[in-house]
């Protein structure tokens, strides 16, 4: 019977997928309309389907499939999670009464497919996951209370730029080698990745550069310092982090300035440093060799991409159903893979779907710091924007053999506490930008607008 | 501000597109890519796939069984009602799997069943049906070229030269692959005849005179080689290096046509220095040489080594097919059928379609071109010679009454007593239905020994 249910119950997953990407439409059609209370019923709806996704889930996780007895410790995870939803939506509902209800749902659906997927892969992992995933909730919460100070911080560039430099370099001395990498810093029993912390603080320093004119001269001494952390991370061999601290930057510089040539040039460069870099570093060398061929060298470099693409290929559109797969063979599936465990046990559709989630948070968050009157607050929803969808792209395209793989994790997905905490806060921060909006009303944004004006 | 709030929207519309072409990118993934490489060894969902399916059959084109699963006791079992004579191509399923068994393995112990078949499986707690694989391979013609190669070494390949299609694959000594695990040790040991070896793909043989139709192709490239003439005295000195016609035989005066019927060595030695190294190299890797043969037919691939650095004997030699040329009779079979088909080479294939457990096709094999390899004109004027070697020539014993067939043969000397003898060509020569390559091992000479082989599987199919 539990065979039966697990094989149909793939249709079901992707069912619910479909019924949340068209609430998710049908009700941001409904806010353009004007329909608050109409969009507001359909966010509603989309939260019983992600309830519907993690109990069915959990349901199958929950049984032991040798002797059909209950696992109880799936059965407690399960049960975590759920309260997280519940307090998670409760607290949104009684603080920020918004419309930003359909972001946080899609963040919600990618934490919920993270548990499953831990749990089904390492269930300690998915324990640990959902530790990090209440605490870096709790600590958004909290942090965005301070977030109103920010905006008298502008002016501290140079503060944002040494805490970055100090971060940056701190692996160099209190370094550990992770995955070929040499970002991780480890100081007692506590380690993290300084890259991630520094993207935020990345982010604050061009917005408080970027948020008055500049200029092209004004530019050159930012550029140079932001040139200088992607050498640090290139020599860490963060190429992934490397990558998408360009990208953020040329985003932005895109944004305040305007002007497509400056973007294009900024591609361009980007090109041919890889192109040296490719020359000069063998550990470039070696990753790009298994991406043109994974083939030629299956059972050392190729091997990691090769059995994701096993993964992904191997089952058709509708996957293995869950626990049905072998996604335990690919290595790192539980971080820069998730997605070709994802892609394998609930099907490549249902993958498609979660990319189109992706989309959707893109353009909500979009919609949300478009609305801001505040230009420093509108690059630094930019900026987040800019690393949530560039980072995404890296390591799905990595997966997917589309592009070279770059060791990053999938937001919200992959499991690790650095990464889970930024992305919740810079997500906070998004939904902070647009509630400021609403209580300071439009007065307040013409002030800070003049404000700006002086500086320049 | 409003600037801003622009150029953020076009960041989006950036973001969104990256993210579209990771969709696009991952449905081409699911459409086509995924298929080539899925039945690899390493994929660990292979093994688990034993468990819950029963395996698919393998069926020839008119869908007699090749291979398919027998219940014996509890267990499944793989038979072959042919025995041995598809065992090469079919390859085993026991032990290491091998051939079409291996390559489609992942097809063979998937089911494509509609919903409601898989929901019976389920409750009656039976295994799925694996699909079935039709190939393009006829069971009586490879029967046929089995009994004609019984006894000697060597390989068979027969194809249909419009299409790319592989009608017969044949490679002697051959074994029982239904009692492979009784006799795999003495199989694996047994080094003199290499039974284990698919000759017809892995196999690869010095091409004797068959290579003159390449150096032929190299010098028709050029203007003026209706004007060539050679005054052949049986033997001819390039650097000291005496090379020798067949038996030393003096063929006089000759042309490119004549050369070629009479298989003259010493003449088409002097073609390939006239056309020279860079010439006949360029020639030699357009035609596949040192390049691997697309399509999923595994196979090794043909040496050949003369380039602008060579020497000029070693250039003679090569030009009529000694030297160090090495080829595999697949990609004779190829080539030949290249000239049949007006000097397009069509991607081979042996996998005609597969079907679930229902009869439903759910995978067609479309013929599809490579590339145009030898430009038509020359491949015509090749043919018509080619013609002649069967009219007149070295390969009368594949004359068929009634049937123009087009062919060349070789004996390739090496360095046992006894030269490989070879023949390649097609029949009708006007509008060729099949193409044929043979080899055999330390047979002698080609036009005796290869030839008849040819002529009588020629007949077998053009007769049906």
């Amino acid at each position: 019977m539990l065979e039966i249910y697990i094989f149909y119950s793939k249709y079901l997953f992707l069912w619910l997928l479909l019924v949340f990407l068209f609430l998710s439409f049908s009700g941001l059609y409904e806010q353009k309309q004007g329909n608050f209370n109409v969009a507001k019923k359909k966010m509603y709806r989309q939260r019983w389907v992600i309830v519907g996704i993690h109990l069915n889930a959990f349901m199958i996780l929950s049984i032991d499939k040798g002797n059909l007895l209950i696992n109880w410790t799936s059965v407690y995870i399960g049960i975590g999670m759920l309260v997280f939803l519940c307090l998670g939506w409760i607290i949104f509902d009684i603080r920020f009464n918004k419309e930003d209800g359909f972001l946080w749902n899609c963040v919600f659906l990618l934490l919920v497919l993270s548990i499953i997927l831990l749990q089904r892969l390492s269930p300690s992992l998915a324990q640990r996951q959902l530790v990090w995933i209440y605490i870096s909730f709790t600590l958004s919460i909290f942090i965005s209370h301070l977030f109103g100070a920010f905006s008298y911080l502008k002016k501290g560039s140079t503060i944002y730029l040494i805490i970055g430099w100090i971060l940056l370099i701190l692996p160099f001395f209190l370094g550990e080698k992770r995955y070929g990498a040499n970002n991780w810093v480890e100081i007692g029993k506590i380690s993290f990745q300084p890259s991630e912390i520094v993207k935020m603080v990345m982010i604050f320093y061009l917005a408080s550069v970027f948020h008055t004119k500049k200029s092209i001269k004004q530019l050159v001494y930012p550029t140079a310092m932001i040139a200088g952390y992607v050498c640090i991370l290139v020599l860490q061999r963060d190429l992934g982090g490397a990558f998408i601290y360009f990208m953020t930057f040329l985003s932005l510089l895109y944004i305040s300035i305007g002007k497509e040539v400056i973007f294009l040039g900024g591609v361009g460069l980007a090109s041919v440093a890889s192109i040296f870099a490719y020359r000069i570093f063998p550990h470039v060398q070696v990753r790009v060799e298994a991406w043109l061929n994974p083939w030629k060298n299956i059972d050392s470099r190729g091997y990691q991409i090769a059995q994701s693409l096993f993964a992904l290929g191997s089952w058709g559109w509708m996957g293995s159903g869950l626990t049905k797969g072998y996604a335990g063979y690919v290595p790192a599936v539980t971080t820069d893979f998730i997605f070709a465990a994802l892609c394998e046990e609930f099907g490549s559709l249902f993958g498609i779907g979660v990319i189109i989630v992706f989309i959707l948070m893109l353009v909500l968050s979009t919609q949300i710091i478009i609305e801001t009157k505040d230009t420093f607050h509108a690059l630094i929803g930019a900026g987040c924007i800019s690393i949530f969808s560039f980072q995404s792209f890296l390591i799905l395209g990595g997966v997917l053999k589309m592009i070279p793989l770059t060791g990053v994790t999938l937001p919200f997905v992959s499991y690790g506490g650095s990464s889970m905490f930024i992305n919740m806060f810079m997500f906070k921060f998004i939904q902070w930008i647009g509630i400021e909006k609403e209580l300071s009303g439009e007065s307040r944004g013409k002030e800070v607008e003049e404000h700006s004006k002086k500086h320049t | 501000m409003k600037n801003i709030q622009k150029n953020i929207r076009r960041m989006m519309i950036l973001y969104i597109g990256l993210f579209c072409t990771l969709i696009l990118f991952f449905v081409k993934f699911m459409l086509w890519d995924r298929f080539d490489l899925i039945s690899n060894p390493y994929n660990p969902r292979l093994r688990a796939l034993n468990e819950n399916v029963v395996r698919g059959e393998i069926r020839d084109r008119k869908g007699k069984i090749l291979a398919k699963n027998k219940k014996e006791g509890e267990e499944w079992v793989r038979e072959y009602p042919f025995g041995a004579s598809f065992v090469h191509v079919l390859g085993y399923e026991s032990k290491i799997k091998t051939g079409i068994e291996a390559q489609k393995h992942f097809e063979l112990m998937s089911s494509r069943e509609p919903w409601y078949m898989k929901l019976k499986h389920l409750i009656l707690q039976e295994p799925f049906q694996g699909n079935h694989i039709n190939l393009t391979l006829d069971a009586d013609l490879q029967q046929k070229a089995n009994q004609l190669i019984k006894g000697k070494k060597g390989a068979i390949i027969v194809m249909e030269p419009s299409t790319g299609k592989i009608l017969s694959m044949v490679s002697y000594p051959n074994f029982n692959p239904n009692d492979l695990e009784q006799n795999w040790e003495k199989l694996n040991e047994d080094t003199k005849n290499s039974p284990l070896l698919n000759r017809a793909t892995q196999g690869l043989y010095p091409p004797g005179s068959i290579f003159k139709l390449v150096t032929a192709t190299a010098i028709m490239e050029r203007q003026g080689w209706e004007d060539f003439y050679y005054n052949c005295k049986g033997e001819a000195f390039f650097n000291q290096t005496r090379l020798r016609c067949y038996g030393g035989k003096a063929h006089g005066e000759v042309n490119l046509q004549k050369a070629l019927t009479v298989s003259c060595n010493t003449a088409f030695a002097e073609i390939g220095i006239l056309a020279g190294g860079v010439e006949l190299k360029q020639t030699a890797e357009k035609l596949f040489f040192n390049t691997p043969i697309p399509g999923e037919i595994i196979h090794n691939v043909s040496q050949f080594v003369v380039d602008e650095h060579s020497s000029k004997e070693e250039i003679a030699e090569t030009s009529m097919g000694q030297g160090k040329t090495l080829v595999s009779p697949f990609h004779m079979a190829l080539m030949v059928s290249t000239i049949g088909n007006q000097g397009i080479l069509m991607k081979p294939y042996m996998v005609d379609s597969i079907e679930n457990s229902l009869g439903k096709i759910k995978d067609k094999t479309v013929p599809s071109q490579v590339a145009t390899i030898i430009p038509p004109e020359i491949a015509k004027e090749l043919g018509k010679m080619m013609v002649e070697v069967v009219e007149v020539g070295s390969g009368k014993n594949a004359r068929i009454k009634s049937v123009s067939v087009a062919g060349k043969t070789g004996t390739a000397e090496n360095e046992k007593e006894e030269p490989h003898a070879w023949f390649i060509g097609f029949a009708p020569a006007e509008n060729p239905q099949v193409s044929i390559a043979v080899v055999i091992e330390n047979g002698g000479v080609g036009g005796q020994v290869a030839a008849p082989i040819a002529k009588e599987l020629i007949k077998d199919i053009l007769e049906r």
